[in-house]
């Protein structure tokens, strides 16, 4: 390899073996970054001795998975290396018997679900977006429209391999289904976007297939109050997925299915899954609260789409607050002019906005500082999980945030030389 | 700073009155008579006397008499009601006990958000009853639960027989408050149940209290469910009840509970107060409850009955009414009370293992407790694979307590062997402190030492538990583990 931006750290990676270290091309560069070269380790022990000769030069590097939540986060700083582990693929072991299942990182969710689903059972992860892996799943922390029936990522992890940015392989958890046994070490590494160590594999629980889905989208009468009416749908038992999606983003996605009556301010789409007589008793009460329709299982999904959106232009905030404060906060935000994906419980609002072509770059803070204003007096945390290529560089996205001193020490105790996507969380860590 | 050695009579005066002017001389105890029952939680194998317990009142209090303690040189030690299993609330090297039972106010209760808040003394089984009148409940309910606070739980991430549907005690907290190890306060997560960064609470919950002392808790509620269906199934062996617990998992129902009582046990039950009318002669009872809609559960409960008689149940009763399910759950809860007629002492153990070899694993466990010539009798978590093998023993018998802990070591390799862990709910504390090698190694070790550090850098919280002397020597020492060079911000 040759070349002024060449790491110093080029030869010894290039001469480790199954390390998979090579220069990109042009065509393979990820988005707005300055990543010049890739490693994509073959094995854990790849990995950590990776880490230790970065840690040695002093060379950050960029870790990803499908690299499908890039935009989730802030741009790593000073990073010119990818760790792809894409390398570290497949199913060790699937328990039918047990419902739990260890897949190396780089595991891509879409054949880890096809996997349990041939066993008899149902992979609990269903992150925005396709083409995303195992590890990035669990890095990102991030959850789809099912969030109500799958529970957060962290509850189905049961164990983790990992590689700290220090180079060590350890392991934390086991396969059985409940554990306290040492520090719960993976609720730490879940959700911190890879920045205190690399995860190599996972055990994770598995969820029992339901005998019966049923979704439908029904179109609040005038008469009710349209988010009672959804936390009400949420708290049902069988709920899965529950979904409010203002009209006016219900109108522009076919995806998302029929809408019962198209002047509707809101569209709610539901899902129920468990056993027939509950399905069936949860939908019949769903269906006498409005008009509503009949939805596939891919209108569900595609509000998944929605969160993974990548439109240039557009700006997509997720906010996290209690279920008796959305309504005010729905309403401040459209007045804003931002399109909403709202639910109930836990009570998380995505806010989009995508100004017209050629449209004066200060909508951008305006529309900050509106979440901001209404997030600030509820003390409701949020975060940016998509902006405009040219909105990172003055914005965190973890805007409603601020990373305490305990998260720094973290950070030094567990990546000490600061190499693990550098910056990406929370600015500092 | 841990202390190495006695207090002298000057420094342990100096504390009390440095302490008592934070909390009153009457929440500052020093009498042997009144530190006596401190000196052990509900793992009374090696008590220790604190040299003083401080009864604080509330979170500033708690604050000072941390600063106190570390002004004086002194470790601490956090504790609830004391009935955790596994040493948690031994206080080590002289500690000072900082006891949470006075702290037991219910803040705020939010129905719309299903929401509580609570201090740390707040008795478990305590919040559940106020919120009742609400249609909720707080889930975790371990069977200590009409005793045990809340702080405790989150300090050992306490399960409970409906861990199985409902999670253990990380699943249903959102936010806390604590005392840092240098006295500081600090909050974290929120009440919506997100914080960005580390997810600092699910780090905290189940640190057996070494990383500070938590003295507000927020929770989660939970509805109380439409309808619960109660059965009571006697089968012939422990391996048949297993049989059925896999069969119910594997056909995708979520059982509220799936409970195993062996035949030893129904021996001790049914000769004790809590006797429950069980045949003498059954192998195993296994206690199924379901719970949720009231539309689903005839089905369920029709599955259960069939999946029974191919597993080869003897006899399946389903409960009537609530008392019936009282009555049906008197053997499970009465179990350890019953024990305490076989033998003055207890050993509770709790592992964990794959659920599919519990049949294996109970066989060699019986089998290891004959060899030892031990009273030991099963009841476990069947739907969780979480085995308590509980040890009837004397431990004024030397000789047999040796036996006693010898095959508790054995019961834990072999349960680590087949894929197991050492502890399903009770936690390391001082009882499993040094079997972790047979879980970690150095590395995995190492790592929980950092995020220990991070909270509690000088070891002054809690000192002892969890993790290897050896290696919690080195954590005192950085040196020693070259981490000197690692820059802390």
């Amino acid at each position: 390899m040759t070349g002024s931006d060449e790491p110093s750290a080029a030869s010894e990676l290039s001469s480790l073996s199954g390390s998979g270290f090579e220069r990109l091309g042009p065509s393979g560069l990820p988005a707005g970054g300055s990543i010049s070269h890739r490693l994509e380790p073959e094995s854990g022990e790849a990995i950590a001795e990776s880490l230790k000769i970065l840690q040695a030069h002093e060379e950050p590097v960029l870790v990803a998975g499908g690299m499908t939540k890039l935009e989730s986060m802030n741009p790593v700083r000073d990073t010119r290396i990818l760790l792809s582990c894409r390398g570290l693929s497949g199913i060790d072991e699937l328990d039918a018997e047990d419902g739990v299942v260890r897949a190396r990182s780089g595991t891509p969710l879409a054949e880890m679900a096809a996997a349990a689903d041939r066993a008899g059972w149902l992979l609990p992860l269903d992150p925005p977006g396709e083409g995303g892996t195992l590890g990035g799943a669990l890095a990102t922390g991030m959850c789809g429209p099912r969030r109500r029936g799958f529970g957060a990522v962290r509850e189905c992890v049961l164990g983790l391999e990992t590689v700290l940015g220090s180079g060590e392989r350890t392991r934390c958890g086991a396969r059985v289904v409940k554990n306290v046994t040492g520090y719960d070490m993976a609720k730490l590494y879940v959700g911190s976007f890879g920045t205190l160590a690399v995860i190599e594999g996972a055990w994770l629980r598995l969820q029992p297939k339901p005998r019966s889905t049923r979704s439908l989208a029904l179109s609040p009468s005038r008469g009710d109050e349209p988010f009672a009416l959804a936390l009400e749908a949420a708290r049902r038992t069988s709920a899965r997925a529950v979904a409010l999606v203002s009209a006016d983003l219900a109108s522009s996605e076919p995806g998302l299915g029929p809408t019962p009556e198209l002047d509707a301010r809101w569209k709610l789409m539901v899902e129920f899954s468990g056993d027939e007589a509950v399905t069936r008793e949860d939908a019949e009460w769903l269906g006498g609260r409005g008009p509503s329709v009949p939805l596939g299982p891919e209108a569900i999904d595609a509000l998944g789409g929605l969160q993974a959106s990548k439109e240039e232009r557009t700006l997509r905030a997720r906010i996290h607050l209690l279920p008796s404060a959305l309504r005010i906060v729905c309403e401040r935000l459209q007045q804003a002019g931002l399109r909403l994906v709202v639910y109930p419980e836990p009570a998380v609002i995505y806010a989009f906005f995508e100004p017209e072509a050629g449209a004066d770059p200060s909508w951008l803070p305006a529309k900050l500082a509106v979440i901001e204003e209404v997030t600030a007096r509820l003390a409701a945390p949020w975060v940016v999980e998509s902006l405009p290529a040219w909105g990172y560089a003055a914005h965190d996205v973890f805007m409603g945030g601020f990373a305490t001193p305990l998260m720094e020490t973290l950070k030094g105790r567990f990546d000490p030389g600061r190499i693990l996507n550098r910056g990406c969380l929370i600015g500092v860590l | 700073m841990t202390s190495t050695g006695p207090v002298s009579d000057i420094a342990q005066a100096e504390l009390i009155e440095s302490v008592s002017a934070i909390v009153g001389r009457e929440h500052c105890l020093s009498e042997p008579a009144e530190l006596f029952v401190y000196g052990s939680d509900g793992l009374t194998l090696d008590p220790r006397l604190p040299s003083l317990v401080v009864l604080p009142g509330s979170t500033e209090e708690v604050s000072r008499v941390v600063r106190a303690c570390r002004a004086a040189g002194r470790c601490f030690v956090p504790r609830g009601a004391g009935t955790g299993l596994s040493g948690g609330a031994h206080p080590l090297d002289d500690s000072v006990v900082i006891s949470c039972t006075r702290m037991a106010s219910i803040l705020s209760v939010d129905a719309e958000n299903r929401l509580a808040v609570v201090e740390p003394g707040v008795v478990n089984a305590d919040l559940s009853a106020a919120v009742g009148p609400l249609q909720l409940f707080y889930a975790p309910d371990p069977s200590s639960q009409q005793a045990c606070t809340i702080g405790g739980n989150v300090a050992e991430n306490a399960g409970g027989p409906h861990t199985l549907k409902y999670g253990t005690t990380s699943h249903h907290v959102v936010a806390i408050e604590m005392v840092l190890p240098d006295g500081s306060i600090t909050r974290l997560g929120s009440a919506c149940g997100f914080a960005p960064g580390f997810d600092l609470v699910g780090a905290v919950v189940g640190s057996e209290g070494t990383f500070g002392i938590v003295t507000e808790i927020t929770v989660k509620l939970t509805a109380i469910p439409e309808c619960t269906e109660t059965a009571l199934v006697i089968f012939e062996d422990v391996p048949s009840a297993c049989l059925l617990v896999g069969s119910i998992i594997r056909s995708g129902m979520v059982p509220a509970a799936l409970e195993v009582v062996d035949q030893r046990t129904i021996a001790a039950v049914e000769a004790s107060v809590y006797a429950a009318g069980l045949p003498l002669d059954a192998g195993a009872v296994l206690i199924v409850e379901l719970d949720g809609a009231r539309c689903e559960l005839p089905d369920q409960m029709r599955r259960v009955r069939e999946m029974a008689a191919i597993a080869g149940a003897r006899e399946v009763s389903i409960a009537r009414d609530a008392e019936e399910r009282t009555h049906f759950w008197r053997a499970r809860k009465g179990a350890f009370g019953a024990m305490g007629r076989l033998a003055p002492d207890l050993y509770v153990h709790d592992a964990v293992v794959p659920r599919a070899r519990l049949p294996e694993v109970l066989g060699a466990i019986c089998e290891i407790g004959d060899r030892y010539g031990l009273k030991l009798s099963n009841v476990f978590h069947a739907g969780d694979g979480n085995l308590h093998p509980n040890i009837s023993f004397d431990r004024r018998n030397a000789e047999e307590l040796e036996r006693v802990i010898a095959a508790g070591r054995e019961m834990l390799e072999l349960c680590v062997k087949v894929g197991g862990v050492l502890t399903g709910e009770h936690g390391v504390g001082v009882e499993k402190r040094d079997y972790m090698g047979l879980l970690f190694n150095d590395a995995d070790l190492d790592a929980m030492l950092r995020l220990r550090a991070a909270f509690n850098p000088d070891g002054v919280c809690n000192p002892g538990k969890m993790i290897p002397t050896t290696r919690a020597c080195m954590e005192a020492n950085p040196k020693a583990r070259g981490y000197d060079a690692v820059p802390i911000r």
